[in-house]
């Protein structure tokens, strides 16, 4: 098996597997009961948090474990909008966005926010002062994605999160679900209010899911409960979710150490040799993630090329796995970031993890190869 | 470019004296204690200063380390650089711009000479340098007399070093100074913030927490332990030591009057806090008791606890307001733990009244009835005695592995 849709979801690493079974087992109790097996519960969900925020370098953030990133968006987009409408109406965020932040943008816009989305430049990239730019006094939040789940971009979260410290209304969240453990920012210091993040895409478990948010950043609760977590988000604590995650984010982050570099090879080898099999065009950016490319075949069914690859052992992806639902249509965030039709509604993504090699990449190149040739030869006869 | 040192201010007029040399040393000690994860980064004085040899350490990371040291006025980082004039307009430029941030604001340039065969003079290379950032700043003017930041080059024999950024110090006096005195630590918003107005003032501490195991939680406990562990980025270690104080207060409950047990068992808590002071060579207990603020509190009610001791019971709270506090709290990073919802021993048995005007000739009759000086003695010597040490990460090796 040859395994490239690892941007969708990552099988989980066995000692993840069994630091969740563990803490499952032994740590069952509810962390918020009052008598000891609680607290012991509540000490692994502490400690779980505390490493997360170390390995984050972060000081003045709340860990709230949360059931995806999907939800982190959610909460951190209506939450924001609705504790800090009285501030202003207005939200900065970009097309290239997983459709958890664009449709809730879409669906605040509805309620009557006002949403800029910004799209990218000709070179397939947004910058600082594009996003900059949009900021009005009445805007209240700014949300980016750090590295853009379809295209690979890498957008300049950094240098936007510095540069918003000059407009103290609006609150800054960044969507880090491809960043994380692998392209590494400095959150506290780029003025970062709001981080979501996704264990699972780092071969953690699915379920739990995190949001970092700056304790000086506030945010409307989206559920009511039992005032969990700060009240910021209810529900008996996941002590099992968060030790696994923890687990993950760590292997993920010394992996990310020993062996960025190769990922960064294979992507350019990959990017290359695709390039040269006439009919492929290449979409994602020059500026990319190392672990995602995304290319076209125009004319071509994307979805017939996935179905032919997978018959022979191999995974990719069209667009983003969480808007596959409807096939046929082209990928809105191709479309929006420029691309014409044919090219949008034909793509393909590629994405790899630490766990990829070299081989890999020759025979996904071969494969791509011939499957292209085959399919131009049934369209031609 | 990078910063090659910090140089370190300490408040000269708090210091004057015989005892200079010696708050020196101490404050030294201090700045290498925080300095310890920082493999390489050496201090050293001169000149009325400590300087800290950043050896490649970001500048950021040893500000944050020295910042909750007491004794420190103010600090900035260096860079010492070749003297020729590219070089120092280069680094005053870059300096400039790390101190402004993305700030707009004002600036002036001072330039001092010891090195007199340095060929230009102070007021020259002012303009020289002054000049060279104007044309390569936007935003910024100069205003000699009341800049935003000062640019400071001094000339020596050997280099040029370059002064800019400043961070305030937490000022005070160094802890360890000022002699040992023991905190009454409960689990609540005051006693930590005491403790660190006491560290403030250069006193080292030890602590002393009251539990009722078997009622109370062991996270009432933890709490203590973990308030311990914010205080000691402000003072080192500390030796907290838990007093189980269930057969008090269950003496207590029998034998005295429900209008009279807050104060009974505030007096026991002193006498047993005196018992350990004494062990330790603490010259004096810190409370958090903050005048009016609870019955326990009033002037009255101080009067007939306090009269249980001779030592000196240090209140730096006596007169703050609740809020003061709670900001205080929140700044030195005992607010979240504090507000933790667990009860220690003096909420457990909590009589439903208690008096306001108590009379310490009455609580002495009362305790009468029970034999205060073994009760007092069996509680100190089954006490537990912990170290915590700034090192000390809190994270439970055992469930580590976890993670």
């Amino acid at each position: 098996m040859i395994y490239f849709d690892q941007s969708a979801t990552t099988q989980p690493y066995p000692e993840v597997i069994s630091s969740y079974s563990e803490a499952a087992g032994r740590f069952f109790a509810n962390p918020a009961s009052l008598h000891p097996l609680g607290t012991e519960a509540e000490q692994v969900t502490e400690q779980a948090k505390e490493k997360i925020a170390r390995q984050f370098n972060l000081e003045n953030y709340d860990i709230l474990s949360v059931s995806g990133a999907t939800e982190a968006n959610n909460m951190v987009l209506q939450g924001a909008a609705q504790m800090y409408k009285n501030r202003g109406d207005h939200i900065v965020t970009t097309v290239l966005e997983h459709a958890s932040v664009y449709e809730t943008a879409k669906r605040l816009e509805s309620e009557g926010f006002r949403v800029t989305f910004v799209s990218p430049d000709d070179d397939g990239t947004i910058s600082a002062e594009k996003v900059i730019n949009e900021i009005t006094d009445q805007t209240i939040l700014v949300s980016v994605i750090h590295v853009s789940h379809e295209l690979g971009t890498i957008l300049p979260v950094e240098e936007i999160g510095r540069k918003i410290k000059d407009y103290p209304k609006a609150r800054f969240h960044v969507d880090h679900v491809q960043g994380a453990c692998k392209l590494p920012i400095n959150i506290e210091k780029s003025g970062i209010d709001y981080v979501s993040l996704s264990p699972h895409k780092l071969h953690g478990l699915k379920g739990s899911g995190l949001l970092f948010k700056r304790k000086s950043a506030l945010l409307k609760p989206q559920m009511n409960g039992g005032g969990q977590q700060g009240a910021n988000r209810p529900g008996t604590e996941n002590t099992a979710g968060l030790a696994a995650a923890a687990k993950a984010l760590r292997i993920s982050e010394e992996n990310r150490g020993a062996y960025v570099n190769d990922i960064r090879r294979l992507n350019e080898y990959l990017s290359s040799e695709l390039a040269k099999i006439p009919g492929v065009e290449i979409n994602s950016p020059e500026n990319r993630s190392p672990f995602i490319l995304n290319v076209s075949v125009p004319g071509m069914k994307a979805e017939a090329i996935v179905q032919s690859l997978a018959k022979k052992d191999i995974y990719i992806s069209t667009k983003s796995a969480c808007s596959s639902n409807d096939i046929h249509a082209p990928s809105r965030i191709l479309a929006e970031a420029g691309f014409e039709h044919k090219r949008a509604s034909s793509a393909l993504r590629l994405s790899m993890s630490y766990k990829n090699s070299m081989d890999e990449v020759c025979e996904v190149i071969q494969a791509m190869n011939r499957v292209v040739s085959e399919m131009k030869e049934v369209k031609n006869s | 470019m990078k910063y090659d040192f910090m140089l370190i201010r300490y408040a000269e007029l708090a210091i004057k004296g015989k005892n200079r040399k010696k708050f020196e040393q101490i404050l030294e000690k201090n700045i290498r204690q925080a300095l310890k994860p920082f493999d390489g980064a050496k201090t050293s004085r001169s000149f009325g200063r400590i300087f800290i040899e950043l050896n490649g350490h970001e500048e950021e990371k040893i500000a944050e380390a020295i910042k909750p040291v007491y004794g420190i006025y103010s600090f900035s980082p260096a860079v010492r650089t070749e003297s020729n004039e590219k070089a120092m307009q280069e680094n005053a430029l870059w300096m400039l711009n790390d101190a402004f941030g993305n700030q707009h604001g004002t600036f002036k340039v001072s330039v001092r000479r010891t090195d007199k065969t340095y060929p230009v003079s102070s007021q020259e290379m002012n303009h020289v340098i002054g000049g060279y950032l104007l044309r390569n700043l936007t935003d910024k003017s100069v205003d000699v007399h009341d800049p935003d930041v000062e640019v400071n080059v001094e000339i020596r024999e050997d280099a040029t070093y370059i002064l800019c950024k400043r961070y305030e110090g937490m000022k005070g006096l160094p802890v360890g100074s000022s002699g040992k005195s023991l905190l009454m630590l409960s689990g609540g918003l005051d006693s930590p913030v005491a403790g660190i107005y006491a560290l403030k003032k250069g006193v080292t501490l030890e602590a002393v927490h009251f539990h009722s195991p078997p009622y109370t939680n062991d996270r009432a406990k933890k709490k203590a332990e973990d308030l311990a562990r914010v205080m000691t980025r402000y003072g080192g270690r500390i030796k907290l030591h838990t007093v189980s104080f269930t057969e008090i207060q269950k003496a207590i409950r029998q034998q005295i009057p429900d209008n009279y047990e807050i104060t009974v068992t505030r007096r026991f808590m002193l006498r047993i806090a005196e018992k350990i002071a004494e062990e330790t060579g603490a010259k004096a207990v810190v409370t958090g008791e903050s005048l009016g603020q609870v019955a326990s509190q009033t002037l009255e009610s101080m009067h007939a606890i306090n009269a249980v001791t001779a030592f000196p019971v240090l209140r730096p709270l006596l007169t703050a307001e609740k809020l003061d506090i709670v900001e205080d709290a929140k700044k030195f990073g005992t607010h979240d733990i504090s507000t933790r919802p667990y009860d220690d021993c003096c909420t457990i048995f909590l009589p439903a009244e208690s008096k306001t005007k108590p009379k310490p000739e009455k609580a002495a009759r009362y305790e009468s009835w029970l034999d205060i000086e073994q009760l007092v003695a069996e509680a100190v010597s089954a006490r537990e005695i912990q170290i915590i040490d700034a090192k000390d990460s809190g994270i439970n090796e055992e469930i580590s592995e976890l993670f």
